[in-house]
């Protein structure tokens, strides 16, 4: 890649951070239109609203909603996944084998396969922030 | 990537109150609770059931003590948000093509790009009252994280100007690379 590539790129995402900045700003000007509370229902049933010209945005309540983007709010879906690893190894232990215990074992595959998930979403995760991430040459976090 | 809770540690404490103190007997076909192995067979419900009930207790607790504990021990997510308070940035992150997450970050002194001295000065002056808000908008003031779901025309003009032209630009650095390789294999062979 030539250094002329990422200049264009560095110029590409400046436009892009000022697009975006744009969209925000009317947002902050006018928070009563734009800013809103989700409502039991809208959660319920998953509904989302329709703006065609700005964002519209939903003030968190107890957990910062993009959390859920750094695990936190999958707590309980990965003990849902521990629980049915484990007891899925229980039940084939009843099956003819040298396992002590088919508890133990199903622990152990519980942990190994958190263990794979989060190396996985690592993973994949490093490479799609490379890929899509627009940031500001201020933002020095990687 | 980091959780409330320790997977391990719920793993490790669940093989220690089943196996260890004998309450995955629980789930034997008898009459009465027993922790004591016997000749009954296990009941697979039940045993579900026990496991269930182990492995969300235990989780459950963990939860709350680390919910309990965030004031002491801020989770990784509070304190990311406070960094981009500091660091005056906003981060829009997408989750889906128009819904994502928001954080504002705005510095409370109005700017972040100064001597680490000057960084001190501007927190004491937000303890003490003397800064602006970190919030969006003086009627929300703490209200600094959000869900935001995008119209389209502007998830139109990120992928015009930026995601496009970045594929683009890959493409073209890929396509350089393997002639590029090519090329050395053909000097080679």
């Amino acid at each position: 890649m030539q250094v002329a590539d990422l200049y264009d790129l560095n110029q590409t995402s400046n436009v892009m951070n000022k697009i975006m900045k744009k969209y925000i700003d009317q947002v902050r000007a006018e928070p009563k239109s734009f800013i809103k509370e989700k409502r039991m229902v809208d959660r319920l049933f998953g509904l989302n609203p329709v703006e065609k010209r700005f964002p519209v945005m939903f003030k968190d309540k107890f957990l910062p909603s993009f959390s859920k983007t750094l695990l936190y709010g999958l707590e309980f879906d990965f003990m849902m996944m521990e629980v049915l690893i484990i007891a899925l190894m229980d039940r084939c232990n009843y099956l003819p084998n040298d396992i002590q215990s088919g508890l133990a074992f199903g622990v152990l595959m519980a942990y190994l396969f958190d263990y794979i998930l989060i190396w996985l979403r690592k993973y994949r995760g490093r490479k799609n922030l490379a890929m899509h991430t627009l940031s500001d040459e201020k933002f020095l976090v990687n | 990537m980091s959780k409330s809770i320790s997977s391990e540690m719920i793993l490790l404490i669940f093989l220690v109150i089943a196996e260890g103190f004998g309450y995955r007997y629980y789930a034997t076909m008898e009459s009465s609770l027993t922790r004591e192995p016997s000749d009954s067979p296990e009941n697979y419900a039940l045993n579900f059931f026990v496991i269930t009930i182990l492995i969300f207790g235990i989780g459950g607790i963990q939860y709350i003590v680390s919910a309990v504990l965030s004031p002491m021990y801020p989770h990784d997510y509070t304190n990311f948000v406070d960094m981009c308070s500091m660091a005056n940035i906003s981060i829009i992150m997408f989750n889906e093509d128009l819904n994502g997450y928001y954080i504002h970050g705005k510095s409370a002194s109005g700017n972040s790009d100064v001597s680490s001295e000057k960084l001190r000065l501007n927190l004491e002056a937000e303890i003490q009252g003397n800064a602006t808000i970190r919030g969006i908008h003086p009627s929300i003031p703490e209200a600094q994280t959000f869900e935001i779901f995008l119209p389209n025309k502007m998830i139109d003009d990120y992928k015009k100007n930026f995601l496009t032209p970045v594929m683009i630009t890959l493409e073209k650095g890929n396509k350089e690379s393997e002639s590029k390789y090519n090329a050395v294999q053909r000097a080679i062979t």
